[in-house]
């Protein structure tokens, strides 16, 4: 770290916090998202003592080192709350389904595909009614305001606490879905949780369904959770609380509270910003290397890019904008079984690594206890006479890793064959950067790359829709610029403000010469 | 020599059909799931081999067709196959005996699994076309030269379009149209025919269990840690035409159809293939080595995924393997309507599978 006393810059702050499985990871950027001071922690089942922990370290020692005055502007959190909350089925919304669809699809019922025990925790009702749209924007039946109003006192009178609006091609054409929703408001109230479907996803009916089901069940836990943590942060600084979301960019805490779904792979998106902007990279490979698995990803013009197939959450299938990430389950805690085959994971150690490790004397040869062996990590406290396999054997097993982590590389890489690697993560201790096929690099501060990458997040505003192609070029300008002028009244500063995406994807067999659209316009924070 | 088709089969289905689709054929994913459902309710179908048939059985072949990408948005209502019995039957005053599907590849493997367990009625072990293609005419009944007396087309609300037409190219022409009205997605019937026609080569016999026994190939292997790959060459006649990393994917949209190469590097050299929906012509080192209507798929390295046309990304380890055409597309007929020729490349078929009358999953 370097001397702080003598920087007069530091002025504005930001402090990003990082809420992990194990882990709360904090950072303080200053203006020139240089980091001031870091802290580790684990994770508390309630969030908020971690983060209370992390906040009142940072402070202190802010107050302690840097006689400047100084402001905090932001505290930027990234978590994998709304995730775990759908795996445990803790705090959710019960919910009720509404279908917009005129020919009344009975083929595949709401929430077939789900684990039976979220779905029993989750789905109140559901039911069928006419409206729609076909491909080419007309009315599959029209949209009938009575069977709506029906609708809702079936779901409530099911137990419904939270609704969901679907419709057919609503990603294209979503009049009925806002219709639908004006009613609800009417009907249950301004703050009656809803959902429109076209809001959280695109194309793919039932994965759209998935995640606006998901969404409307995670309203009750996160505005309780990310409710909670105000008065914590309030304790230490006035400044506003942040969310990221999936794509690297922010929300505000009641955007958060209206679309937690879209919170759900922040994780992921946060190590890959922050570890690109650590190696001060604008295009690499960024590899996150944690106790049980590795994420790679892909960093274009400083975000993570988006992944075009369906996701997966907990055995549920989704669609809406997702980073790209190949994961593999070989982490510093990972099993190593040697017969009859090397095989790595994919159990692991997790948090309990220092105690059933080998070299921390407990019986189960991991990934850690290989690297210690063949000398490619130091920890103190470790016993490296209590690994049971040679040096050259656990030279064997780093080269499986690191040949299995290669290969994932590469897939992401594709044809930008020339693009850096930058490893980060605790794990990323455990091997040497120059037994990589590429040449990779692990930058200052490598383990707490998620809190820096939530730090550092941007503005951004995306416009997914679906466009003919007749008047491409005239189409796409007008829609970069929505895109723009969008970011800009989300409190992105104009300057900074370039397109970051732009993805045209054709619908070869729809008439009309059709593709989707998505372009994301972000800048920097004012 | 019949056999039931439980819902412990589906899976396995799912990956024969999308092995055979050659590339196309579209993901069978929902219409796996709509299948999983059907027979979740009503129970397990029959499959009957297609010597059980009796000469005067009636046969209603169903699948759907149009774009792909309708099926994943306006999932079907399920009024649709209905709708095309109740036609069937008003036409012949009777039940059909047995359902088939017209198309094995990709995702019309499953469309009669729901009338077949509704109205237990068995499906027959056949298909028209063994593989997946993208026009109505070109289908193993049309190479018979059997009547095309009639046909139905039924859209999401169980409307139904009868058409009286013998020509094959004009009922794909007509029939196209009338799906893009019907939002371009539609179910239909054609080629109804009698178990003495299927009999005589009128369908492309063994084609569901020639699916069934690539998806368990692949699943057991996959099991038993085993190369799927070289599972699935063992078992169906397949041959590996070589393996490597996806290095360049050139798609463009030509004539309403996913056009390109695609380029795999490995040991054996530069492989390309070119696509139009399905995979129809591989070279290495640029020398034609397999051509339409063999059957070409590109497998997932270590789990033997199939990888179709519309789902390619780079970097993706692959291995190309070749498994022969039904017999019927290697006749002259036959390549008339499937051959390189008709889909615009300017080469003969090459057969470097089995010798003819080698495919049997009898």
């Amino acid at each position: 770290m370097k001397s702080l006393d003598q920087d007069l810059n530091v002025k504005k702050l930001s402090i990003g916090i990082d809420i992990g499985g194990t882990n709360t990871d904090g950072v303080i950027v200053d203006a020139t998202q240089n980091i001031i001071f870091t802290h580790k922690t684990l994770t508390t089942k309630d969030l908020v003592s971690g983060v209370s922990s992390v906040l009142s370290h940072l402070c202190s020692l802010l107050k302690e080192k840097i006689k400047d005055q100084c402001e905090i502007t932001g505290i930027f959190i990234g978590t994998t709350q709304a995730t775990n909350a759908i795996l445990q089925g803790t705090d959710l919304y019960k919910v009720g389904l509404i279908r917009i669809a005129g020919h009344n699809p009975q083929t595949i019922s709401p929430a077939y595909t789900w684990p039976e025990k979220i779905r029993e925790v989750i789905l109140a009702g559901s039911v069928n009614i006419n409206g729609g749209f076909e491909c080419d924007g007309r009315e599959i039946t029209k949209f009938n305001t009575s069977e709506l109003l029906d609708a809702i006192d079936t779901l409530i009178a099911q137990g419904a606490q939270s609704l969901s609006l679907v419709g057919v091609f609503s990603s294209l054409y979503n009049t009925h879905e806002n219709i639908a929703c004006e009613l609800i408001k009417q009907k249950c109230g301004n703050n009656f949780p809803v959902t429109c479907s076209y809001k959280v996803g695109g194309l793919g009916f039932i994965e759209r369904e998935n995640a606006t089901i998901l969404n409307s069940a995670l309203k009750k836990n996160i505005s309780k959770h990310f409710g909670a943590l105000v008065p914590v942060c309030e304790k230490f600084t006035q400044a506003p609380v942040y969310i990221t979301q999936n794509n690297g960019t922010i929300m505000t805490l009641e955007q958060a509270c209206e679309f937690p779904v879209l919170t759900i792979a922040a994780g992921p998106t946060n190590s890959f910003v922050g570890g690109a902007l650590l190696g001060k990279k604008e295009n690499t490979v960024v590899v996150d290397i944690g106790g049980t698995s590795t994420d790679v990803g892909l960093i274009q013009n400083g975000f993570a890019r988006r992944s075009l197939y369906t996701s997966n959450i907990g055995g549920i299938a989704l669609n809406f904008p997702m980073p790209d990430v190949l994961s593999i389950a070989c982490g510093g805690g990972s099993h190593i079984t040697l017969t009859p085959q090397i095989k790595i994971g994919p159990n692991s150690c997790a948090h309990e690594l220092f105690i059933k490790a080998c070299v921390f004397g407990g019986d189960t040869l991991t990934l850690t206890d290989c690297a210690i062996s063949a000398g490619t990590l130091d920890i103190s406290g470790a016993n490296k006479s209590l690994i049971g396999i040679s040096k050259s054997e656990a030279q064997v097993v780093l080269s499986k890793a690191q040949e299995e982590i290669s290969d994932l590389i590469t897939r992401i890489k594709g044809p930008h064959k020339d693009l850096p690697v930058i490893l980060v993560g605790g794990g990323a201790a455990l091997f040497n950067k120059n037994s990589f096929l590429d040449q990779c690099e692990i930058p200052e501060h490598f383990d707490v790359a998620n809190a820096y990458g939530a730090a550092c997040a941007r503005i951004a505003a995306t416009i997914d829709t679906v466009i003919s192609l007749d008047k491409r070029d005239e189409t796409l300008e007008t829609l970069c610029a929505q895109a723009s002028s969008m970011a800009e009244s989300k409190g992105a500063q104009k300057e900074t403000i370039s397109i970051v995406q732009k993805e045209i994807i054709p619908y070869f067999y729809i008439p009309g010469n059709k593709a989707r659209v998505i372009i994301t316009a972000a800048g920097k924070r004012t | 020599m019949s056999k039931l088709i439980t819902n412990n089969d589906i899976e396995a289905l799912a990956i024969g059909a999308a092995v055979l689709g050659s590339g196309g054929g579209s993901n069978p994913a929902y219409e796996k799931l709509i299948a999983h459902s059907a027979l979740e309710k009503n129970g397990p179908i029959t499959l009957l081999d297609i010597s059980e048939l009796k000469d005067n059985d009636l046969i209603m072949p169903v699948a759907f067709m149009g774009a792909p990408i309708i099926a994943g948005e306006r999932i079907a209502s399920g009024k649709e196959t209905p709708a095309l019995l109740d036609e069937f039957i008003k036409h012949y005053h009777k039940m059909p005996s047995v359902l088939m599907s017209a198309e094995v590849g990709g995702s019309n493997i499953f469309v009669p699994f729901t009338l077949a367990s509704l109205n237990k009625i068995p499906i027959i072990d056949a298909d028209f076309v063994g593989r997946a293609f993208p026009e109505l005419q070109m289908n193993s009944a049309c190479v018979s030269g059997i009547n095309q007396s009639v046909s139905w087309i039924t859209d999401i609300f169980g409307n139904t379009v009868e058409l009286n037409l013998s020509c094959p190219n004009t009922l794909e022409r007509y029939a196209r149209n009338i799906t893009v009205a019907a939002g371009s997605r539609v179910a239909f019937s054609m080629y109804p025919m009698s178990g003495a026609q299927a009999k005589c080569g009128a369908v492309v016999a063994g084609s569901i269990s020639r699916a069934l026994l690539i998806g368990n190939t692949i699943l057991k292997a996959r099991e038993t840690q085993a190369d799927p790959i070289e599972q699935l060459a063992q078992k169906s006649h397949g041959i590996i035409i070589g393996s490597g990393v996806i290095t360049d994917i050139d798609q463009t949209i030509k004539n309403g159809f996913l056009q390109g190469t695609v380029t795999i590097m490995g040991p054996q050299g530069e492989i390309k293939i070119f696509l139009q929906n399905e995979y129809l012509i591989i070279k290495v080192n640029n020398n034609i080595r397999v051509t339409t209507p063999d059957i070409i798929a590109l497998l997932e390295k270590d789990t033997g995924t199939p990888l179709l046309s519309s789902t390619l990304s780079y970097g993706i380890r692959v291995v190309v393997i070749i498994l022969p055409a039904p017999t019927v597309w290697q006749t002259q007929k036959g390549l008339s309507l499937v051959g390189p020729r008709v889909f615009g490349y300017n080469c003969d078929y090459v057969n470097v599978t089995a010798p003819a009358g080698a495919v049997t999953s009898k």
